[in-house]
């Protein structure tokens, strides 16, 4: 659906919720007409519907008044410009000079998108003090606009991002949203007013009776309005809310017609949607704001959802740009890839790469300097090892979280017909038959990437997964791909690394020691706490599949191992390696007894373990694997991750 | 049946009061937007001579480049004069469309040497100058954008029924969009507004 179709189905909604509201309204007018009547009927008067008796006439009208009255005081609450209720909250006025060279960023960008809506430039307030993201037009007549954006939103956008933000607001005058929006706040003014008045005459009452239970005239009727008003101001409330998501949905598509950057609009509120801890406004007058904001905090829980002013973020994005997470990863890599270039071509090829790393934001000095690092390092040499951009394939085949699935199961088929069988029977079993077809269908769609770009296609799963898939569901779905892997024989050491870098993307805890521990007896003595000599074979395991998996001579590697493993122990142990039987059965316990070591011990092995892998000056891509196995399973993965 | 047939007069009246009004508001809407752009690109050359300015104080070797940006201005300037005067010639048009991009090229030689004076690079004055002329550049970009958009709204306006009856009997003519004939000059306008 383009943003044209999107426009105009959104305005179709909004009619409909305004005919709603002017329903609700006649049937409010009909309710209190016939309660009051009624009631005088009960009263023993001589009344009807058609002709109700004097006092019952009186009470309508008095209700009736009572709903212009307040509409009528809402209406001079809200009349006044923009730049008065602007100035109220503590807004200024955006300065152009360059000393606000953010503000005056803003002031083009709103003219920028005052060309684009072909609408009147709205006057330009700025919150200084306000750090949380929002942005808001204020004003009920058309000309006295005004737009406040706060401090927070001027720091934390990029100008595409801010183009998209302001184009939102845009979108909001250029559809006429405030003039709209302040008729049903002066006919919810109206509600409550009955509401209010009902409430005055219950405690004028009770204040002037002594009996505790009354059923004076004034309190009768007071309840009587309190009960109407208050079914009115809950039926306007709902409706009102309605209609507010709908012009939110309806502003971010005429933003997107101004911009013509989905992407940015995406962006932006994917800012906003990490910055959700904050509140709203700090300001005092939140509440009354809200209907105008650019975004409404956090996600409500699902009680609150009708009366949220707001439709989730999410939705938002997925409305202007179905397949954000993917254009998104595909124009960073585009972007790294270009600034890497241009670095490359500023600065000369030598230290290009290193160029490369500082724009990745790891502060970091390049690979082939000193020895003294911090395990953060990992992921600098991941991205100079890992596959680099992403095919583009990729990205369009495996958009959506089934598929990415399908794909991550995929990655453990083997090459071998006859096993890949077993283990498609496997999930069948495991699964479904469905699932099980897709697998297999994933599986001939992208052959080589599989072979060839594993540590990209895992980034690009499991970075949907984590966003698609709840935590409890990530964590049952492994859990059923590791029993299918023992099942089925296909726990090779490869296979289990594969597996654990998985578990790790997708924030899932590593298996708690019990459930491991006690299915397999022998395990159950590792948690024993050993000292640090004692941990020699374990030590030997590890760092000879470490040394291993750089794929040297037999040779090559024999030496290799005996140079670490005097870091550890005089003992002598003879290298392993990854094709035993039971190997990874071992290298659990292994990591379980370490696991309970104090950090620092853990942390030093860790980072020995870097230095091995980039001892030889190249980094193989499965010892960037076995790396990211080891920080994970030794817990000292989380500087990492911060 | 004397009421009925009045109100139903009274009903038609008041539509195509409503429908000629909605019309005439879409056209001046697009005809503003098509002024709009004139404007911008002017304002676009009056950023420029400022820019090479400041630039100059930093870049005294590369003389060239600064001269071919200010001559490519210079044409341009004097091109976008003539075609605003005229605007249905096309010629003049087409005239603008190639110094628009001849400036556009300077433009990017002058950025890519730019490249080699970091100290230019974070002169406070330029940056407050690359963000007007990016912003004049967007500037221009949407107010082409906003005139596709409005005279679409008014064509499609002018063509759905019963407006279309009122579109014809006062003569409501289908906007043009924006777009020229000949394979070459659509080249060269694309260069230039894109």
């Amino acid at each position: 659906m383009n943003f044209f179709d999107q426009q105009i189905a959104r305005r179709r909604q909004s009619v409909m919720l305004l005919v709603c509201f002017l329903v609700a309204m006649l049937f409010m007018g009909c309710l209190i007409h016939v309660v009051v009547v009624g009631l005088s009927m009960l009263l023993g008067e001589n009344s009807s519907l058609v002709q109700p008796s004097g006092p019952a006439l009186g009470l309508i009208a008095l209700v009736w008044l009572t709903m212009f009255a307040g509409g009528f005081f809402r209406y001079l609450d809200v009349r006044g410009g923009g730049a008065v209720l602007a100035r109220r909250f503590g807004a200024v006025r955006a300065s152009d000079r360059s000393r606000f060279d953010r503000e005056q960023r803003l002031l083009n960008v709103v003219a920028e998108i005052a060309i684009a809506s072909s609408t009147p430039k709205p006057d330009v307030f700025v919150l200084r003090n306000e750090s949380s993201i929002n942005a808001m037009v204020l004003g009920a007549e058309e000309g006295r606009y005004v737009l406040v954006l706060t401090q927070g939103a001027l720091d934390a956008f990029e100008r595409a991002e801010l183009q998209a933000v302001i184009a939102h607001e845009f979108g909001h005058i250029a559809n006429g949203d405030l003039p709209l929006n302040m008729r049903l706040l002066i006919a919810l003014g109206g509600l409550m007013a009955i509401d209010e008045v009902g409430r005055m005459l219950i405690g004028d009452a009770s204040l002037s009776r002594e009996e505790p239970v009354s059923f004076h005239p004034g309190v009768v009727v007071g309840y009587l309005l309190r009960g109407l008003g208050s079914v009115g101001v809950l039926a306007g409330q709902l409706i009102r809310c309605a209609f507010s998501r709908q012009r939110e949905y309806l502003a971010d598509a005429s933003a997107v017609q101004f911009t013509r950057n989905p992407i940015a609009m995406a962006m932006a509120l994917d800012v906003v949607r990490h910055h959700d801890h904050e509140p709203l406004l700090h300001g005092l007058h939140a509440q009354e704001l809200v209907h105008l904001c650019f975004q409404s905090g956090r996600k409500p829980p699902w009680y609150k959802r009708l009366f949220a002013s707001h439709p989730d973020i999410q939705l938002r994005i997925d409305a202007i740009e179905p397949h954000f997470d993917v254009k998104r990863r595909k124009l960073k890599n585009r972007e790294a890839q270009q600034n890497a270039a241009a670095a490359e071509q500023v600065q000369g090829s030598s230290i290009g790469a290193a160029a490369h790393l500082v724009h990745s934001g790891a502060s970091v000095s390049p690979i082939r300097g000193g020895s003294k690092r911090s395990p953060g390092d990992k992921r600098v040499i991941a991205r100079d090892v890992g596959a680099g951009a992403l095919s583009d394939r990729i990205l369009l085949l495996l958009p959506d979280e089934s598929s990415c699935l399908a794909a991550l199961c995929a990655l453990f088929a083997h090459t071998d017909l006859n096993r890949r069988q077993i283990y498609f029977d496997a999930l069948t079993k495991a699964f479904n038959e469905r699932f099980m077809l897709k697998v297999k269908g994933v599986t001939e769609l992208i052959p080589d990437e599989l072979r060839n770009d594993q540590l990209g296609l895992v980034e690009h799963v499991t970075s949907v997964l984590v966003s698609k898939v709840q935590s409890v569901n990530r964590q049952k779905i492994l859990l059923k791909l590791e029993n299918v892997l023992n099942d089925t024989g296909e726990c090779t050491l490869m296979n289990y690394a594969t597996l654990q870098l998985v578990r790790r993307k997708l924030e899932v805890d590593f298996p708690v020691l019990e459930t491991i521990a006690g299915e397999h007896a022998p395990l159950a003595d590792a948690r024993r706490v050993k000292s640090f000599d004692a941990m020699g074979s374990e030590f030997a395991l590890l760092l000879s599949l470490m040394v291993e998996s750089s794929g040297a001579s037999p040779a090559v590697l024999d030496a290799e191992f005996e140079r670490v493993l005097k870091c550890y122990t005089q003992t002598r142990y003879p290298r392993r390696t990854a094709r035993e039987g039971g190997i990874i059965d071992e290298l659990e316990a292994a990591f379980q007894t370490l696991y309970v070591q104090p950090k620092p011990i853990r942390q030093a092995f860790v980072q020995h373990c870097l230095e091995i892998v980039q001892h030889d000056g190249y980094v193989a891509r499965a010892e960037r694997a076995l790396l990211d196995l080891f920080a994970a399973s030794l817990g000292c993965d989380d500087q990492e991750a911060a | 049946m004397s009421t009925l047939s009045l109100t139903i007069a009274v009903i038609v009246i008041v539509a195509a009061i409503y429908f000629y009004n909605r019309l005439v508001t879409l056209k001046n809407r697009f005809l503003n937007g098509f002024s709009q752009i004139d404007v911008q690109l002017q304002r676009r050359y009056e950023l420029i001579p400022n820019l090479v300015e400041t630039a100059k104080a930093y870049m005294k070797h590369e003389s060239d480049t600064l001269s071919a940006v200010t001559e490519a201005r210079n044409t341009a300037s004097k091109s976008c004069e003539a075609a605003s005067a005229d605007p249905a010639d096309a010629g003049l048009v087409g005239a603008l469309a190639a110094a628009e991009g001849r400036l556009s090229n300077a433009m990017g030689r002058l950025n890519l040497v730019m490249e080699n004076y970091p100290e230019l690079k974070a002169d406070t004055q330029m940056l407050a100058l690359q963000e007007e002329l990016t912003s004049t550049e967007n500037r221009v970009a949407f107010a082409r954008q906003a005139y596709s958009d409005s005279v679409m709204q008014y064509n499609t306006a002018r063509e759905q029924f019963p407006a279309v009856l009122i579109a014809t009997a006062f003569s409501f003519k289908e906007a043009d969009l924006f777009e020229i004939a000949e394979p070459a000059m659509q080249q060269a306008v694309k260069v230039s507004f894109a």
